[in-house]
């Protein structure tokens, strides 16, 4: 599929991508990361904008150490780099295929798109059915009536960075700010997340604690490419057997991930009894929609089998 | 601009939203094979920098200053690299439209992991889609080439 015309801008600094897209808001402006979800929607004629300010020659953005990583940094990179987190090296090596892992960058993947079997079509398809909300509107194919999109929260390393309580760092027209990664996503397919205009993600930082046990669990058809059809991050924290942290997200059963609720278990042992309570927990907190591969009953279904067995795992098993 | 393609320097004009794809087969380079456009297939696969990318997931631009490599600069009809023989010799390419991306993958992958388990080669293979040969005479010849490097 041909992409539609745009101007290309490539900036060197920051600051420069920043005045670039203040200048262009009014006509319409879009960052380029990796490009992996970008260009393929663009091909689809999906958020299409006249202006496209690349952010790959930002050398400020490629750089990568122990706990803060640039947003630019691609995913193929990230393998390579010593220490990093065992639970963002599960989710990376599991996000799309290896061709696409070169170029797709670690910020491109919290701010993918979310997806939507009615969605991610060519125009020729949804002008077939009518469109749908998220596309050219106005009426919503999963969910008759609905006046909020309903697309799926496809992003493999958010629901594990969500876990790590992870950090973003922006640079926008009103200087930087910086967010917890579990604040930043909202309840709504169009309008993802707390992005203002024109602000760019620099930077994913998180609290290095080696002690820390980290874990991505990802249900698909097929063993590469694939979006998540459910994933499931993990961070806990076990001191002698007891639990001195315990940190769980769903991906891909909502719009945004799920946070399944483990307080209550927090200075316990974690025992056979308690993951089956945090399984069952994580079951009833999930109303996953017709929306992408597989039923919704039956991914619903897995939650617990997958909660289960990263708990287990994460506590030693095996 | 410039572009270094398969230690060349070629000159090309290009529109800002050009692919690299585009630009490679608008050069004759039509080894570059467009399957899906989407990324999901492998055909389009090139080297930037010694590493396997989706040509139609890259903008020509970006690409820039970069060294590309192609299936052509990877050998010829009548020189054929030591990979591309074997996927001849054990029939690890049919049709042949997905083989240049098998080859651009298989050889940058050899670099990075010179002795690799059929494991690690399916992985490494697993961006890229064949509907004729059902892989095992791909992983064949990726296996014999790491043998036939490690002998040298």
């Amino acid at each position: 599929m041909i992409l539609p015309p745009f101007l290309l801008h490539r900036p060197t600094t920051v600051d420069e991508a920043v005045d670039l897209a203040a200048l262009h808001q009014e006509e319409g402006v879009s960052f380029l990361a990796g490009g992996t979800d970008l260009l393929p929607n663009w091909k689809n004629r999906l958020n299409n904008q006249p202006h496209l300010i690349s952010l790959q020659s930002i050398p400020s953005l490629h750089d990568v150490e122990s706990g803060k990583i640039g947003a630019l940094a691609t995913l193929h990179s990230l393998l390579g780099f010593s220490p990093l987190p065992q639970g963002l090296r599960e989710a990376i090596e599991v996000v799309a295929s290896p061709l696409i892992r070169t170029t797709a960058t670690i910020g491109g993947n919290l701010l993918l798109d979310t997806r939507c079997h009615f969605f991610n079509q060519s125009p020729f398809w949804r002008a077939t059915v009518g469109s749908c909300l998220k596309a050219e509107g106005p009426v919503c194919r999963v969910v008759p009536g609905a006046n909020s999109c309903v697309a799926t929260f496809s992003s493999d390393l958010a629901p594990l960075l969500m876990a790590m309580d992870a950090t973003l760092s922006f640079v926008g027209p009103q200087g930087e700010r910086s967010l917890p990664l579990r604040t930043f996503y909202q309840q709504d397919g169009i309008r993802r997340m707390v992005l203002k205009p024109g602000e760019i993600l620099t930077t994913i930082s998180w609290h290095d604690d080696p002690t820390l046990l980290t874990g991505y669990a990802k249900l698909r058809i097929r063993e590469a490419w694939d979006f998540p059809l459910l994933g499931v991050g993990c961070a806990m924290g076990l001191c002698e057997g007891y639990l001195s942290n315990l940190s769980l997200f769903l991906g891909a059963v909502d719009s945004i991930p799920i946070e399944v609720p483990t307080e209550s278990f927090l200075g316990e042992p974690l025992t056979d009894e308690a993951i089956e309570v945090i399984a069952k927990s994580a079951y009833a907190r999930v109303k996953p929609m017709k929306n992408v591969g597989l039923t919704p009953s039956y991914r619903k279904r897995m939650v617990p089998v997958f909660v289960r067995r990263l708990l287990m795992r994460l506590r030693g098993d095996h | 601009m410039t572009l270094s393609i398969n230690g060349a320097q070629k000159t090309v004009a290009l529109a800002p939203h050009a692919l690299l794809l585009d630009t490679l087969r608008s050069l004759g380079l039509t080894g570059t094979k467009r399957g899906c456009d989407m990324g999901t297939c492998g055909c389009c696969a090139v080297q930037v920098d010694g590493l396997p990318v989706l040509s139609c997931l890259l903008l020509t631009k970006e690409a820039a200053g970069k060294e590309i490599s192609t299936i052509e600069g990877l050998g010829t009809p009548n020189n054929l690299a030591p990979l591309q023989r074997l996927f001849w010799e054990v029939g690890g390419s049919q049709c042949g439209f997905c083989t240049p991306g098998f080859l651009i993958t298989a050889d940058a992958f050899l670099r990075s992991n010179p002795d690799p388990t059929d494991q690690e080669i399916r992985e490494a293979i697993s961006g890229n889609l064949c509907r004729c040969t059902g892989y095992t005479k791909i992983i064949k010849a990726i296996r014999l080439s790491a043998k036939e490097r490690a002998k040298e």
